[in-house]
């Protein structure tokens, strides 16, 4: 809903925009000690899971992150038993787990992070993901015919299914075309769905984003804990901030991930805790 | 009991005048009929004996029997005087004739020419019509509330917007008044412009402290603004084409002398040209807004006279055909003035107040509709009892039942469930007593109390949370319901107002108010600009209302018989129960309010000085603020005090305007404030394949903007009327200088050193660097707009 505000603002600002000029300008920001930067995804596949531990940067180097290697790891259950440690793999600069793991659907998993003699520690569910029954296209022409508004020309994607969880639940839809993921500012935007306002069930449910002849699309959908969506939410707010007058002050996403010697002393970042579903499909031409 | 004494003080003092007679009446302009506000009634013989007219023209006072010559007066009108023989109490009405006067006579101001020292009124500030209109403005779009901006202790939001922040005072804090409704979103297009058209406008006038026990409602400032009533003596219309809008306006005498139909709109027709534009979105967008102005007005005798007027205005956004947008206010005032007698004088006010928005959205599996409200009815008595020369007696009451319905979703048979947000209902009330005291020649009060109470009813259930927690959803530990009209929570006080003058000598004097508000609806906004589907959320179980009081002091000064006047005024305000977005909240669709926002103090204080020349082929003012505006909420930066955004330490304004001719004048305004102040970054870092700036979240607004600056100027060429036809064009040039001033900052990465960069257009990425993008919205826009009028 707040989308569809920000929309018009965007169309208003595009109007001031025409008007206006932009420029790049030196402007001097202070300089704090790094921060410590997290990034994880815990899921229920059978795979390697990894977290990537960083240090922040002053705002105008150009440089990639420093990756900090003397953390310890360690992924737990809901009993705080030990399910495996992590170790850090120099080549890619990631921590990893030892070996693949399959989580279970519904369970909820710990991870403990010792760094700089300080604990942090993140909790998630993986909860059950939605079904769906099917996803189809119609082309620009199609959705016309049947009297649907249509914004831009090419194939717009479509989904049926269900909800399985009691409440609302969150979701992260990860769209990837020709093997790339769209992953603009506006494609993560629009990536962050909530069934706040959606019914058990539903049907024709827009994919965001337009789509050509002959694209392989693959889709991936996470279930989302609320405290990651409501970082992922707080993080497109920030990403989206201008810093005028018609935007909040801006501050740092919440992480889920919480500083246990030293609650003032929160690392930038989150741990993602999700089951994950994949589906794909190759848009044909049609008649 | 306080009242009682009071009132029976009064009949008293009454009594102690009994040898006296009273002379009362109307003030009108004799070429249209309409009352002149403000207007003075004296005796010449000594004329410190006399009254100056209410809003509504009607004056009244003492004198002894004998032999008088009674003179009105008012600016940029002709002085009358008639000789009466006073053997007992006359009803005498003055119909002044507007003067053309030699360019060195020209009067650029509302008010009394010595009211700057004589009037116990301080941090008031009335603004004529014609003065607002001879200001350059933003697309020529001549704009009452941007005019505001110009004074001392006035600020605005960021470039353009027509946002006041009063004295540190938020911009919810205003208590906006068009024909006495209540305008809860005086803006047009995002706050660009405000809905006030000029040419429906008669007085302009600005509470900023010291203010009559009459209001309430809102801590910061009240903005006074009477539509004209039409000429009841002739056909009239005027009218203007502009860059970007056009105004129509007739003014139709119904029965002449007695009564007269306004009617006046206008409409912007900017988006008109977007077909032109190279962006797609921008070609296939809708952007306007237009509204409508009526009053009506019938006297039925010097006793008895009725005013009907309304406002309607709209805006419109649409993108395609997906996603449209509407929303706009409505008032509707019916005015009935009484004279019970020569003294005393009743106003009755009906008033409804209508501020609403929608959403259409038509997205494929995702369509549906949007729509939020709040209305208000509001009946006002307000009594003015002129009691004798030395005691004018205001008092009155008011009672408002406030609805508000945040949202009501509908699909359009869609994936999107239905979905309401609970209504709110209010009922607030008010009774008043105050009066204006001339004590002795030199001393002045005004003193008043009035009492304000606000009852949140049902309809309504009350989430309670554990004590001492934090007031989360898992915190809960019961929900209360009410039913319909059942009290939810009340809350009232006592909200003592007073002002002193002290004439040291005819041409300066010493002034002094304090004056306590007590406000019950606050938007919820966590934005600086206000927005459309802002939230106005009313005080109820879990959010107290603000509390605001203000203690002010001034020096008054006039100069070459009140052709100069300068002021200098020091203040302190301090607020309770302010409240603020906790990080990371948003209350749009919150059925839990209290969850999101925190509340706290906040307080201001500041120097005005203000240098004014309101005579002559030039005139104009230069003003300068001084000031500084904090706020302290738990939960917001860490707890630790932080400067509001629009907290501005400087902030000055050169205003002038100068006649060449009759046919030519000038104007033109110079701007400098302090840049606006924001947080800007530590550092970044990159999730999510974004690169990201972080912030210090235990600070906030510790930096600043670059400074803000800016001259415009106008050039007005009158035609030579023809017959009944006169016309004029204004040249107006926003911004003369080209400065870029920043409406924002924005940190992000760039490509190629070039902000607009576009991989499709501009050719292969070179380099990428983290960087600071400064927006400037207007350079220098000229523009041009005719005026005509036929009467």
């Amino acid at each position: 809903m707040k989308a569809h505000r920000n929309k018009i603002l965007s169309l208003f600002l595009a109007v001031l925009l025409s008007w206006s000029c932009q420029e790049v300008i030196d402007l001097e920001l202070n300089e704090a000690d790094p921060r410590i930067v997290i990034e994880g995804e815990i899921v229920n596949k059978n795979t390697i899971h990894r977290i990537r531990i960083s240090e922040s940067l002053n705002y105008y180097d150009t440089g990639r992150m420093n990756p900090v290697s003397d953390a310890e790891i360690r992924l737990l259950d809901e009993n705080n038993n030990v399910i495996s440690g992590f170790i850090y793999n120099p080549q890619d600069s990631n921590y990893q787990t030892y070996d693949s793991l399959r989580l279970e659907i519904g369970a909820e998993y710990k991870i403990q992070i010792e760094i700089n003699d300080e604990l942090l520690e993140a909790k998630g569910k993986l909860l059950e993901n939605a079904t769906l029954d099917s996803i189809y296209y119609l082309s620009d022409k199609e959705m016309q015919a049947l009297g649907q508004p249509v914004f831009g020309e090419g194939y717009f994607l479509f989904v049926d299914g269900r909800l399985n969880n009691e409440g609302v639940e969150y979701f992260k839809l990860d769209v990837i075309v020709n093997d790339t993921l769209r992953n603009s500012r506006g494609a993560l935007s629009n990536s962050i769905l909530t069934s706040e306002f959606f019914g058990k069930e539903f049907q024709a449910l827009p994919v965001p984003g337009s789509f050509e002849e002959a694209d392989t699309v693959d889709l991936e959908l996470y279930t989302l804990n609320e405290d990651v969506y409501q970082y992922y939410v707080e993080f497109i707010n920030l990403l989206f901030n201008d810093g005028g007058v018609f935007s909040p002050p801006p501050v740092n996403p919440d992480s889920n991930i919480k500083n246990i010697t030293n609650p003032e002393n929160e690392p930038l970042g989150f741990i993602q805790f999700s089951s994950v579903q994949r589906r794909s499909l190759v848009i044909k031409k049609r008649d | 009991m306080k009242f009682r004494i009071i009132i029976l003080l009064f009949f008293l003092a009454s009594s102690l005048h009994a040898q006296k007679y009273t002379v009362s009446g109307y003030v009108k302009d004799a070429g249209s009929g309409e009352v002149l506000i403000g207007a003075t009634v004296v005796n010449k013989n000594k004329p410190g004996v006399g009254q100056a007219t209410n809003v509504y023209g009607f004056y009244s006072f003492e004198l002894p029997k004998g032999e008088y010559t009674l003179k009105a007066s008012y600016v940029g009108f002709a002085n009358k005087e008639i000789e009466v023989n006073l053997t007992e109490d006359i009803s005498l009405n003055f119909n002044l004739e507007e003067k053309a006067s030699s360019l060195e006579e020209v009067v650029v101001s509302a008010k009394r020419s010595d009211e700057n020292v004589s009037s116990v009124k301080m941090s008031t500030e009335k603004l004529q019509i014609e003065r607002i209109k001879s200001m350059p403005a933003l697309f020529g779009e001549v704009d009452v509330v941007k005019s505001l901006q110009l004074l001392p202790g006035v600020s605005t939001a960021g470039e353009g917007t027509s946002g006041m922040f009063v004295r540190g005072g938020s911009s919810d804090q205003n208590l906006i008044l068009l024909d006495e409704a209540t305008v809860y979103n005086a803006s047009h297009l995002f706050g660009f412009f405000s809905v006030f058209n000029p040419d429906a406008v008669k007085n302009v006038e600005i509470y900023k402290g010291g203010i009559p026990a009459k209001y309430g409602g809102r801590i910061s400032s009240v903005l006074d603004i009477q539509m004209r009533e039409g000429n009841n003596q002739k056909f009239k219309v005027t009218g203007g084409l502009g860059l970007i809008s056009s105004r129509l306006t007739a003014e139709i005498p119904v029965v002449k002398d007695k009564s007269s139909l306004l009617l006046s709109g206008r409409r912007t027709y900017a988006d008109e040209f977007a077909v032109f534009a190279n962006d797609e979105n921008i070609r296939n967008s809708k952007l306007y807004f237009y509204d409508f102005n009526t009053k009506f007005n019938y006297s039925f005798s010097d006793k008895d006279k009725i005013f009907v007027s309304g406002y309607f205005g709209r805006d419109f956004a649409a993108i395609s055909n997906l996603l449209g947008f509407d929303w706009g206010n409505a008032t509707f005032s019916t005015r009935w003035n009484h004279l019970f007698n020569d003294k005393l004088f009743l106003n009755t006010t009906l008033l409804y107040s209508n501020f609403n928005y929608g959403f259409d959205v038509n997205s494929a599996g995702s369509g549906f509709n949007w729509n939020s409200g709040l209305q208000e009815y509001n009946l006002k008595l307000d009594f003015d009892y002129f009691l004798n020369n030395k005691n004018t007696l205001f008092f009155g009451a008011n009672a408002i039942y406030h609805v508000f319905a945040p949202a009501e979703i509908t699909s359009k048979d869609s994936n999107i469930q239905d979905f309401n947000l609970q209504n709110d209902y209010a009922v607030e009330t008010a009774l008043y007593v105050s009066n204006q005291h001339e004590v002795n020649d030199k001393l002045s009060l005004e003193y008043g109390i009035r009492y304000s109470s606000f009852a949140k009813i049902g309809l309504d259930s009350v989430s309670v949370y554990a004590e001492g927690q934090r007031k989360r959803p898992e915190n809960e530990i019961r929900t209360d319901v009410f039913q319909s009209g059942e009290l939810v929570k009340y809350y009232g006080g006592f909200e003592p107002r007073i002002g002193i003058r002290y004439l040291i000598n005819s041409k300066t004097s010493l002034k002094a108010s304090f004056n306590r508000m007590r406000q019950y609806l606050q938007v919820a906004t966590n934005a600086t600009a206000g927005f459309p589907t802002d939230r106005w959320i009313p005080a109820d179980y879990h959010i107290k209302p603000v509390i605001g009081d203000q203690v002010a002091f001034g020096y008054f000064r006039n100069f070459k018989n009140n052709a100069w006047e300068i002021s200098v005024e020091g203040y302190y305000k301090w607020l309770q129960n302010v409240v603020d977005f906790l990080p990371g909240e948003d209350v749009l669709l919150n059925d839990r309010i209290e969850t999101a926002v925190a509340s706290g103090i906040a307080w201001s204080y500041g120097a005005e000085f203000m240098l004014r020349k309101n005579v002559g082929k030039t005139t104009g003012w230069l003003s300068y603020t001084l000031s500084r505006t904090q706020r302290q909420i738990e939960g917001v930066a860490n707890g630790n005090p932080y400067l509001a955004r629009y907290d501005k330490p400087h902030d000055i304004a050169l205003v002038l305007s100068h006649k060449f001719s009759e046919q030519l004048s000038f104007s033109g305004n110079w701007v400098y404030a302090s840049g606006a102040a924001v947080t800007f970054p530590e550092g970044r870092y990159i999730m999510n394949g974004q690169n990201i700036p972080y912030y210090d979240d235990s600070k906030r607004n510790t930096s600043r903007m670059p400074d803000f600056h800016r001259m415009d100027l106008g050039l007005t060429y009158k035609f030579r009327d023809l017959n009944r036809f006169s016309h004029d064009i204004t040249l107006s040039f926003y911004n003369v200088y080209n400065r870029k001033n920043p409406f924002s900052i924005e940190f992000r990465q760039v490509n190629n050193n070039d902000p607009n960069f576009n991989e499709t257009e501009d050719g292969p990425i070179t380099s990428t660097k983290p960087s600071a993008v400064k927006t400037s919205l207007f350079g220098i826009i000229p523009s041009i707009t005719y005026n005509f009028s036929i009467n």
